[in-house]
């Protein structure tokens, strides 16, 4: 399994493309992957979010 | 339970693990498309189960890592429809059911995809420097600083509270006018499809552009993210590229 960050964010990414905001509904059966929020909050650990810039713009940092 | 990771236009077997790690992957075919799977067992990838491992990225990690390579090993020998990590079916009968139902969508897809490549491209944003460059694409900001610049104390104190709910506002729509250039500069540069996916598409997430286009035009794509690069820096935005991805957007789209 991936060990350094970069590799992290690899997999978050490949997650991304993968799961397709936690539900799949291809097949017959509908899955939905409950905590997929948590690979949105990894990514957004790395990427910095909406709240950042209105934070800074308004001095609050 | 049978768990699907493509359709394809002729029966082909891949070379690496399948999610339960073994080699044992069956296909089947059905008026001129097929499917490649690995039977798994009913309790392993239940909803219940699913619930319960789905915040443990070393497993959901695993399964995301062995399917992909399934898929791209797939890609590969023929032509191919991604299929998103667990796309689950209850027997082999339903699939073939499924396949039967939808073989002219799932054959007009494998042409339309046929010999593409997806790439992505993430619209990052720092936030100083984009929250400064907001006053230079909206008038309204531009303005009101200008106001507060020669306001009394009290009035200025007024505006800044004004200023910092327009800039919430601009910096929403600028973002978004931001992703509609960067699709339309693709669009201009490459034949291609293109998936934009705003801030609340991706969830709070960087907004992105999915872009489907021929293996042959990479080397396009490349120099086109360069000179965008070039292009929005200034603003504090940069676009991350990755890919190749097999066309999962666009097998939906």
């Amino acid at each position: 399994m991936p060990d350094t960050a970069e590799e992290d964010l690899s997999l978050l990414e490949a997650l991304d493309h993968l799961l397709d905001r936690g539900v799949v509904i291809a097949g017959e059966a509908v899955i939905s992957i409950g905590d997929v929020d948590l690979l949105y909050l990894g990514l957004n650990v790395v990427l910095a979010n909406v709240d950042a810039v209105t934070r800074v713009s308004s001095g609050k940092k | 339970m049978i768990y699907v990771y493509a359709i394809t236009r002729e029966s082909a077997l891949p070379d690496s693990e399948g999610v339960d790690l073994t080699r044992h992957f069956g296909t089947t075919s059905i008026d001129s498309v097929s499917a490649v799977f690995t039977e798994v067992g009913d309790d392993e990838f239940s909803q219940e189960t699913i619930d319960r491992r789905a915040a443990d990225l070393e497993w959901l990690g695993a399964i995301g890592y062995r399917h992909q390579a399934v898929v791209q090993d797939v890609m590969k020998k023929t032509a191919v429809v991604p299929l998103r990590a667990f796309t689950l079916f209850s027997s082999e009968d339903a699939l073939r059911r499924y396949l039967h139902e939808h073989a002219d969508m799932l054959g007009a897809a494998l042409d339309r995809l046929d010999g593409k490549q997806e790439w992505t491209l993430r619209v990052e944003l720092e936030p100083q420097k984009w929250s400064d460059a907001l006053a230079s694409r909206v008038d309204s900001l531009r303005e009101l600083q200008e106001q507060i610049a020669s306001a009394s104390p009290g009035k200025a104190f007024l505006l800044r509270r004004k200023l910092d709910d327009e800039r919430k506002r601009a910096s929403h729509e600028a973002e978004n006018a931001l992703l509609s250039e960067v699709e339309r500069a693709v669009l201009d540069r490459l034949r291609c499809e293109t998936v934009a996916e705003s801030r609340e598409r991706r969830d709070g997430g960087f907004p992105q552009i999915n872009v489907l286009i021929n293996r042959d035009e990479e080397a396009t794509l490349q120099e086109l993210h360069e000179t965008l690069n070039d292009r929005y820096a200034s603003e504090g935005v940069s676009l991350a590229l990755t890919g190749p991805w097999p066309p999962y957007t666009f097998a939906h789209a």
